[in-house]
């Protein structure tokens, strides 16, 4: 396949079952598992789509015009996404990020050409926040793709990564996505409420608290403006070591070396499984690859020990 | 073909700072033709030219006799490229724009239709559809990919609409055999 | 200096009819602000409230895109040939102007 630029190969991701994961009791009722693998787009993670979504929208407004740069607060997938488009497109970005952030993360940006810009580490994901916007109010340069209210986000979703499922699998009967910003979920749930009704929609989310900073704890008070939670058919919390869990399961079971909120994906899927009608068809989204996560302990990390060290907002957005 | 419901949408203007854009429309709506009709060839074009860019949005254009909304009939239909490569988003080249445009002004001829694809969403414009039409008198054929909008033949469903100072309206659009 | 700029149909309305439509500019700027003088209904067609050239109206100079020349800086001369012709462009994406 032919492209003009690798900002445009994304979607089209591959659906592998994985039934090898369902405990006996499920599949002997004829519950068949799959994962849509989206950690084999440019970046290795969902937001692949979500980041050429959001920058084609702001070029279409005609608001990346020369001399603009992009700025988003992310120590996470989207920001390495947001990279690749924007080296790939000739845009300078610049990312917020609290000081604390991996070294892999910052690496990986910083090799696609974005500018990074600390924040303080005790502050969290909120301090990258409120520092971009204040970055953003000094100086007009900046444009924010601003992924928790630019409706790009749960719209290609709906218009791709929907649509791709069913294509592949008419049959389909729930589909299970990590909530992050809740664009994946809302995307998904607006697509299949129109093409197959009767699909449900589950969301795994991360436990609200420390490790998940107030900004973006469902729990705390902050509904990102793109996400919309009354679609789905359940919401389940799954803690940091459920996530690691679920996420060595996945390798070792299947050869999908995935992340931890891939890992927490799972686990929902594996409820849902418990308790869903004989020959059911679950898909679960794997929005992200592990790699990045070998030095938090992902691979054989001690339990105990890695809850400490895990950041709970990187790994969801 | 059933006549649709009369849709209207409206949006804001789209530009930072920008006026909303008002296009004097030389043919008011209820002076406008009731139906209007494609060849099965050109249908036939359309919907073979979504399928085959999917998953990017299709566009294209129908070169007329006279504009749709003053009568003209359609002649032929010309596919484009999506310069914006999205699926959800189009903007046929600006290249082939002007080509296409100069080559039918010198011939005597108009822009009658203008096309493009929604790959998994209703062939209903959007609030981008409706902000940035910029041709009045043009009818806005948009084709649906979406399973639950097929043709009763199972083929892409197609639906026509004018798109005058923002407010989108259908017509019912007949496809000869 | 004289700068034909051709007008396409969909615009004929705000230029009283006239196909083309001969003006002065040492740039492509100031050529347009010398139309939009002679014809003031087409001010919203090209230009912004700031005076930039309107996202969705595509500028040619002598067949290119003004966008990849110098934008409203492309220096004009003599009896090169403007085309002014409103974008077609739109898609399913998420609302516009949100």
């Amino acid at each position: 396949m032919r492209y003009e630029s690798i900002g445009d190969a994304i979607g089209g991701t591959p659906l592998v079952r994985v039934d090898a994961l369902i405990p006996e009791a499920a599949r002997a009722k004829g519950i068949h598992l799959y994962a849509k693998v989206e950690m084999l787009g440019p970046t290795g993670s969902i937001k692949d789509r979500t980041a050429k979504a959001l920058i084609d929208d702001l070029v279409f407004k005609g608001l990346l015009a020369p001399g603009k740069e992009l700025l988003e607060p992310t120590s996470g997938n989207t920001g390495a996404a947001l990279a690749v488009h924007a080296a790939a497109r000739g845009i300078p970005i610049t990312l917020v990020m609290p000081s604390n952030v991996t070294e892999e993360r910052r690496a990986f940006v910083r090799a696609l050409g974005a500018t990074i810009v600390d924040s303080p580490a005790d502050q969290g994901s909120n301090g990258a926040v409120l520092l971009a916007r204040a970055m953003a109010k000094a100086d007009s340069k900046y444009v924010s793709p601003d992924q928790y209210s630019n409706q790009a986000n749960p719209k290609v979703h709906e218009i791709t990564t929907a649509p791709e499922i069913l294509a592949d699998l008419p049959e389909v009967d729930v589909v299970v996505a990590g909530l992050g910003t809740g664009g994946t979920a809302t995307g998904l749930a607006r697509y299949f409420a129109r093409e197959k009704p009767s699909v449900k929609i589950w969301s795994a989310e991360p436990m609200p608290g420390e490790k998940v900073t107030g900004l973006r704890s469902l729990e705390d008070g902050f509904t990102p403006e793109v996400m919309d939670t009354e679609l789905l058919a359940g919401r389940i919390l799954v803690n940091s070591r459920d996530s690691i869990i679920g996420a060595r399961a996945l390798a070792r079971a299947t050869g999908i070396l995935a992340g931890p909120s891939t890992g927490a994906t799972l686990a929902v899927a594996l409820r849902v499984a418990r308790d869903a009608e004989p020959n059911s068809n679950i898909v679960f989204i794997a929005c992200d690859a592990g790699w990045k996560y070998f030095s938090a302990g992902l691979g054989d990390g001690n339990l105990d020990e890695m809850e400490d060290a895990l950041e709970g907002d990187v790994f969801w957005w | 073909m059933e006549i649709s419901t009369r849709w209207k949408t409206r949006s804001k203007a789209m530009s930072s700072g920008g006026s909303t854009q008002r296009l004097d429309s030389v043919v008011g709506i209820a002076d406008r033709p009731k139906r209007v009709s494609i060849s099965a060839e050109i249908a036939i074009a359309i919907r073979a030219h979504a399928r085959g860019e999917a998953p990017r949005e299709a566009c294209g254009i129908i070169i007329g006799s006279a504009p749709a909304a003053s009568g003209g009939a359609p002649l032929r239909w010309i596919p484009t490229t999506n310069v914006l490569a999205s699926s959800t988003l189009y903007e046929i080249d600006p290249a082939q724009l002007l080509r296409i445009s100069l080559d039918a002004d010198d011939a005597g001829e108009s822009i009658w239709g203008i096309v493009h694809s929604h790959v998994a969403s209703p062939a209903v414009p959007s609030v981008t559809d409706t902000t940035v039409a910029g041709y009045p008198d043009a009818l806005y054929l948009l084709v649906s990919l979406a399973p639950s909008q097929a043709a009763p033949d199972g083929e892409p469903g197609i639906r026509a609409w004018w798109i005058v100072d923002q407010v989108a309206t259908e017509v019912e659009l007949v496809v000869q055999a | 200096m004289s700068i034909n700029v051709r007008i396409p149909p969909v615009l004929r309305a705000q230029t009283g009819g006239a196909k083309v439509v001969s003006v002065d500019g040492a740039t492509l700027g100031a050529t347009l602000h010398a139309l939009v003088a002679a014809h003031p209904d087409l001010r919203e067609q090209i230009f912004e409230a700031d005076n930039t050239l309107r996202r969705w109206v595509n500028v040619y100079v002598d067949g290119a895109d003004a966008r990849h020349l110098g934008g409203l800086e492309t220096p004009t001369r003599d009896d090169i040939e403007v085309v002014i012709l409103p974008a077609m462009a739109g898609g399913a994406a998420a609302p516009v102007g949100e």
